[in-house]
């Protein structure tokens, strides 16, 4: 049983009527609401500016909307900022931007140093995300000199490493090569499997849509559909987003990697 | 794979990556004064240690000096300049002639018109003005010692992490009451971290600016508009983006310090104090 079988059903994560407008502009998130389910694998897709990283940093409290509320475990987000981060762990678009050691091994504990964890924790955690993600070898290594795919595996270590239930990867396979792709893809399914909830955005569905639960669409700024991948499938092209090859083939959705 | 910036920090076995941090920064202290105060005999010395410790520490010197030569500008420019500044009463060369030489001895590097522009500058501006011995050791002295810093800080940058710099100040803050040590700690060890950044996006706007024919640009001043506005904008970027992704992990004052270890003697420490007491002395009665 894993630890978060207890919570299944209730809702982890409550975004209520959620708006964030960017200035006076028409730019941002207008009036979202849904809920996220402990295990579920959601992929949220949609144009490049439909607010799927704005939607996403309200997740953990790095921007504060304009209106509305996100709930954690029915704690606001906005006055439980350190409890949100430690439950949502984010993983940014550009790899390199969210390194923040001089080292592998201190990249990945940066998280468990700021939750003020007890020294041999921090290295018990930091050594065990990184094997789990075959960077140990890596670890006295500058995150400088690893490739992209590398970069967003410690990514992930370094979210892994501070034990959250919901990890929300922001468009993870952009500037990858196909190699990395596979690789991150792979690091995906298997913290799925392990039991951590999914929330991914793309605008380039195919690599994920195999192993989704749920498919949430944005278009400028509004949810324009919340429901399992294959019942909207047939709609996605209608927001910019192309539909994946063996659907549009009339062919059973395969995995992307196989 | 990313580049590695000379400012970078870089993992190696060699004994200057092991040693306590608040051991190198005493040794760059007092290396400091030696520097600022060494004669030619001195800055020979201090030339082979640290060409020796950037040889150990894994640094292609070649490649270094490549990496440098916007650096070397700078130190042409002040070599110059105190050549010019320092006079004294000594042998005295009247510039027109200094130049003259140069144009017989470097005749095959350096263009034409160039001459003939200093030439022209040297007829009209500087014809009063005096070069002699010692404005030419002051201005090798200066700019040599210059050099040396900036060594000294590639040496200590690669083979230091930020965190171990915060444990280090934090610890050198401790007697002194009323400084918020965190703070100050967190702002230089962000300081360090920062650098090598600056020079990786210097690196790809110089990079993205040649690509468009930007070296063909004679406008000085446009050149340096061309290559400050978009390196100012990434790195600001870089530095937003920093700090959401340091709040995504819950970044705080109040941390545990796994960098502490950095603070822990390795063994060899007193080597490098006495390879800096011998400097110093070295400095004050030869």
């Amino acid at each position: 049983m894993s630890r978060f079988d207890d919570k299944i059903g209730k809702n982890i994560i409550e975004v209520k009527r959620l708006s964030h407008i960017y200035g006076s502009t028409d730019r941002g998130i207008k009036n979202i609401s849904f809920g996220v389910k402990p295990a579920e694998f959601i992929v949220v897709a949609g144009q490049n500016g439909s607010g799927k990283s704005t939607l996403f940093r309200h997740l953990n409290g790095l921007l504060s909307p304009t209106s509305g509320e996100v709930w954690i475990h029915g704690r606001t987000v906005s006055s439980n900022l350190e409890y949100a981060r430690q439950i949502v762990g984010m993983i940014f678009q550009d790899a390199d931007c969210q390194i923040v050691g001089q080292t592998v091994f201190e990249d990945a504990a940066f998280g468990p140093e700021n939750l003020r964890l007890p020294i041999g924790e921090i290295h018990k955690r930091t050594n065990n995300a990184l094997k789990e993600l075959g960077l140990l070898h890596l670890k006295e290594q500058n995150p400088a000199t690893l490739s992209g795919g590398e970069k967003r595996r410690l990514a992930i270590a370094g979210v892994l490493t501070m034990r959250p239930e919901v990890i929300v990867l922001d468009e993870p396979f952009s500037n990858l090569d196909y190699a990395g792709t596979r690789d991150l893809l792979s690091s995906i399914i298997w913290l799925h499997k392990a039991g951590h909830t999914i929330i991914l955005s793309t605008h380039d569905i195919e690599k994920v849509i195999f192993y989704a639960s749920r498919m949430i669409i944005i278009h400028q700024g509004r949810i324009v559909g919340d429901d399992k991948p294959e019942m909207l499938l047939k709609e996605v092209e209608n927001f910019g987003i192309r539909e994946p090859c063996s659907s549009k083939l009339g062919m059973n959705i395969i995995p992307w990697d196989k | 794979m990313g580049n590695l910036t000379p400012l970078s920090y870089r993992y190696d076995s060699f004994v200057l990556f092991q040693i306590d941090v608040r051991c190198k920064i005493i040794c760059i202290c007092f290396l400091s004064i030696v520097i600022a105060k060494a004669q030619f005999l001195q800055l020979y010395l201090i030339t082979a240690i640290f060409s020796w410790l950037l040889y150990r520490s894994g640094f292609n010197i070649r490649r270094l000096i490549r990496e440098l030569k916007y650096f070397f500008i700078i130190l042409i420019f002040l070599f110059i300049v105190r050549t010019i500044t320092t006079s004294s009463s000594h042998i005295s060369i009247p510039i027109f002639e200094f130049i003259n030489r140069l144009k017989y001895i470097e005749i095959d590097l350096v263009k034409i018109d160039l001459i003939g522009i200093l030439n022209y500058i040297n007829a009209n501006i500087l014809n009063h003005i005096p070069i002699d011995k010692d404005g030419l050791t002051d201005g090798c002295q200066v700019s040599w010692r210059f050099f040396l810093i900036v060594i000294m800080g590639i040496l200590f940058s690669s083979s230091t992490t930020a965190p171990a710099i915060k444990s280090a100040v934090m610890w050198f803050l401790k007697p002194f009451p009323f400084i918020p040590k965190n703070r100050v700690a967190v702002m230089v060890s962000l300081f360090v971290r920062f650098l090598p950044l600056l020079l990786e996006k210097a690196t790809e706007v110089s990079d993205a600016q040649k690509s468009r024919c930007f070296h063909l640009k004679k406008n000085p001043i446009k050149k340096i508009k061309n290559i400050t506005v978009p390196l100012i904008t990434k790195v600001f970027n870089s530095a937003d983006n920093l700090a959401i992704a340091m709040a995504s992990r819950c970044y705080n004052e109040n941390r545990t310090e796994i960098a502490e270890h950095s603070l822990l003697s390795s063994g060899y420490e007193i080597n490098f104090y006495l390879g800096t007491i011998v400097l110093v002395l070295i400095t004050l009665f030869l």
